[in-house]
């Protein structure tokens, strides 16, 4: 799922300062899952913002903020404010900039990554969208995520007992898992062959990507 | 005139199986399931060896402080083997089941099945309760020197296997407290080995230790006869090995009381530290551990045995029981347990149990993750969160922290708290059952404008509620609750008072005075300490907050 955190609230009342009604607006789908941005933290978000006469503000929460359809339900609610906070991924967002183009729209979390929940209130980041997907060879552990330099054919020189240079409390050393992964799984054979270069084309350094499957558009 | 007949209340009750399925064989084992028998409860005994007796039958050497020299105090350790045994043989309602392993333990309080794999064939026993006795992998099992095991750094176990067939190491040194700082009983096997090294001609070893833990009886007569023979004991603040020497293997530390560096070659070099961890206990979902690895989590309220799972009881060093008298008195306090369970009878589903909307329910598994008593799984047909009404505490954790306000602890909604806050201007404090109100019962009147809302668990106090509260014209909001630690609810003490710490730090942020807002622990007992943190209260009367003019509520 995509893990986000709240922003620092000093931020957001930067944000919104001078608007007069604003609409707190939450997503039931990943950072609801992730504790960010569902229900709930509208509703404490909101509250303590009120708590500040920080302005005036109305609540809800939609299924999805990435589909112009849920926004439906919402749409005089969003005209009725001055401004929407946003309480969705950079994903939906930009979807409530884009459906309300007279109306500012601001973002209330920080979009961190795309990752698993390792448990209660704990999130770990395990995928960078490469759009070249290789963890088919690499045990089902990732080098471009979980590796700190992204390296496709082994370990820097900065893997200790396990953990990774960049951090070592926080940091597992990415190689050394996937390392550890062949082993068991009694394929280290694979690392004998030389990964080639990645076609970075293929990630955000092409461009902003696009996807269209044709079987289904139409009408 | 006949009277309409009325329809038979359908019955929402579980009943117990009236059994105990006991993981291990060693002494905590025998003896749990000896007291449990003596309380004419059937007993299964699920062990991985050929015989019972654990540990204390494969290394009786490790006794030395039960008796007055090494060979009394082997034949004292197995002679209480023989006797449990005996007994265990007299007891016809004790089923055993050698070289067997249990692979996971399914199923609900009352009505367990564990999966035992015995002898290259699997089948199910059904149990009313477990006890979970099959001890730590035992000393020396957790290598954590850095060094992989090897010519001059080896196990404990097979130092011992070395002595059995005579290939006693000229020059030994015993590792203690390299992780942790061990117990008596890891203190008593290793100073029993150092004196077995030591009465051997031409041997000697030392002991490198933190601390040498003497308080139990016999362990100080111990230490002084490895001394006398010879043992020498270093205490040490720092310790670091090197490998390859003249001598086999070098042990660099700093002695913390002649204060110097020493350093000095072994032949051998013994890891000794009792690991830890559990790895042969089964699987079993939500079992929620202490940190050190102990299946006991650490709350008052779970002693002296209870997991955090209902139905499920750990004997022995599973949760750091080790010395052996204390091993010998706990199946005592096992078996008492585990009857004040089985003896209801029957669990009967609570009514006012949570409940899931699973409309709302968004699968984020916080509240299955949280729950301190693991009754929460997924109702894989809906596809939602659903609470078992037979495990439920009613502490109210999941519906606080539900991201999607999809849980609902009946009495305790929303607009029944917001009810019970009201809309005047005053104080007001949330207070758990367990601690505040009691605490309260001494306190005499509380001055009029503090009004006091029970929950049955400070973990149940939603951040929503606070804002309401304080919305609704509250001056100060309270919420007060157990001591973190002894949390009736294991983590609700302290979750409430993480939450509110976020919740006060938000509102600073947000522009708002954050001590009107306060989290506070106290036990039922502290009649006083309540009064302070509602007193202390009084400072802020007089300033009452008024919302935004126009704001929602």
């Amino acid at each position: 799922m995509i893990v986000a955190e709240r922003k620092p609230v000093e931020e957001i009342k930067a944000l919104i300062a001078g608007h007069g009604t604003v609409c707190v607006l939450g997503c039931g789908t990943c950072v609801t899952v992730c504790l960010a941005g569902g229900e709930r933290e509208v509703a404490v978000l909101a509250g303590a913002l009120r708590c500040g006469n920080n302005g005036h503000f109305s609540e809800n929460t939609i299924e999805r903020q990435c589909d112009a359809e849920f926004f439906e339900n919402v749409k005089d609610q969003i005209d009725a404010s001055d401004a929407v906070l946003s309480m969705a991924c950079g994903v939906g967002v930009q979807m409530a900039a884009r459906l309300f183009p007279n109306k500012p729209v601001y973002p209330a979390l920080n979009t961190k990554f795309m990752g698993v929940s390792d448990k209660a209130g704990e999130w770990s980041e395990n995928c960078l969208a490469c759009g070249d997907c290789k963890l088919g060879i690499f045990g089902g552990v990732c080098p471009v995520t979980r590796c700190s330099k992204s390296l496709a054919n082994g370990p820097c020189g900065g893997s200790t007992k396990g953990r990774c240079e960049v951090n070592p409390e926080k940091l597992e050393c990415g190689w050394q898992l996937i390392y550890d992964r062949l082993k068991s799984l009694n394929k280290l054979d694979t690392l004998a062959e030389i990964a080639p270069p990645r076609d970075w084309s293929k990630t955000h350094a092409g461009g902003p990507r696009k996807l269209s499957r044709e079987d289904v558009a139409g009408l | 005139m006949t009277l309409p007949k009325t329809k038979p209340v359908k019955s929402s009750a579980r009943a117990l199986r009236q059994n105990v399925a006991i993981l291990g064989g060693g002494i905590a084992a025998m003896t749990t399931a000896n007291a449990l028998a003596g309380r004419n409860y059937k007993v299964s005994l699920v062990f991985s060896g050929a015989q019972l007796g654990g540990n204390a039958r494969a290394f009786p050497e490790l006794f030395g402080h039960i008796g007055n020299d090494l060979k009394q105090s082997k034949e004292q350790i197995l002679s209480t083997i023989t006797n449990l045994e005996m007994q265990i043989n007299n007891q016809r309602s004790i089923e055993l089941f050698p070289e067997s392993t249990a692979a996971s333990v399914k199923g609900e309080a009352g009505n367990f099945k564990v999966m035992v794999s015995s002898q290259g064939k699997t089948f199910r026993l059904s149990a009313g309760a477990v006890v979970l006795a099959a001890g730590t992998n035992g000393i020396g099992a957790q290598n954590k020197t850095g060094l992989t095991l090897g010519k001059n750094l080896i196990a404990f176990s097979s130092l011992l296997s070395m002595i059995r067939e005579g290939k006693t190491p000229k020059k030994t040194a015993f590792l203690l407290d390299g992780a942790a700082e061990q117990d008596c009983a890891t203190s008593a096997a290793v100073f029993s080995c150092a004196l077995l090294l030591a009465q051997q001609p031409k041997t000697s070893s030392t002991v490198f230790c933190k601390n040498a833990r003497v308080a139990a009886f016999g362990m100080e007569n111990l230490y002084r006869r490895a001394r006398n023979a010879g043992v020498e004991v270093v205490k040490y603040d720092s310790l670091t090995l090197q490998r390859e020497t003249a001598a086999g293997i070098a042990v660099i530390t700093r002695d913390t009381i002649a204060d110097k560096e020493l350093c000095d070659e072994f032949e051998t070099v013994v890891y000794a530290d009792r690991s830890a961890d559990s790895p042969r206990i089964p699987s079993i979902t939500g079992l929620k551990t202490a940190p050190d690895g102990s299946l006991q989590y650490d709350n008052v309220w779970l002693l002296p045995a209870q997991t955090n799972r209902a139905g499920i009881f750990t004997a022995g060093a599973s949760r750091g029981i080790t010395e052996l008298r204390e091993v010998l008195n706990d199946g005592l306090a096992v078996a008492g347990q585990v009857h004040d369970f089985l003896r209801q009878g029957q669990l009967v589903a609570s009514k006012d149990a949570a409940n899931v909307d699973a409309e709302k329910c968004a699968l984020c598994l916080t509240c299955l993750r949280i729950c301190p008593v693991s009754a929460i799984s997924i109702d894989t047909k809906n596809k939602a969160a659903t609470v078992s009404p037979y495990e439920c505490q009613k502490c109210g954790a999941c519906a606080a922290e539900c991201p999607a306000l999809a849980i609902t602890l009946p009495g305790f909604s929303d607009e029944q708290i917001q009810k019970k806050v009201g809309d005047k201007p005053k104080t007001i404090v949330f207070a758990c059952e367990n601690s505040a109100i009691p605490a309260m019962q001494g306190a005499g009147k509380l001055p009029a404008s503090v009004a006091v809302i029970t929950v049955p668990c400070a973990g149940k106090v939603d951040p929503r509620a606070v804002l309401q509260a304080l919305h609704k014209g509250a001056n100060k909001v309270m919420v007060l609750g157990c001591h973190p630690e002894s949390c009736r609810y294991l983590s609700g003490g302290s979750r409430a008072s993480k939450r509110m710490e976020r919740l006060r730090e938000t509102l600073d942020k947000a522009g708002f005075n954050k001590e009107r807002v306060v989290f506070g622990g106290l036990a039922a007992l502290e009649t006083g300490r309540f009064l302070e943190y509602v007193s202390s209260n009084q400072t802020m009367a007089g300033q009452v907050f008024s919302p935004h003019p126009g704001a929602a509520s």
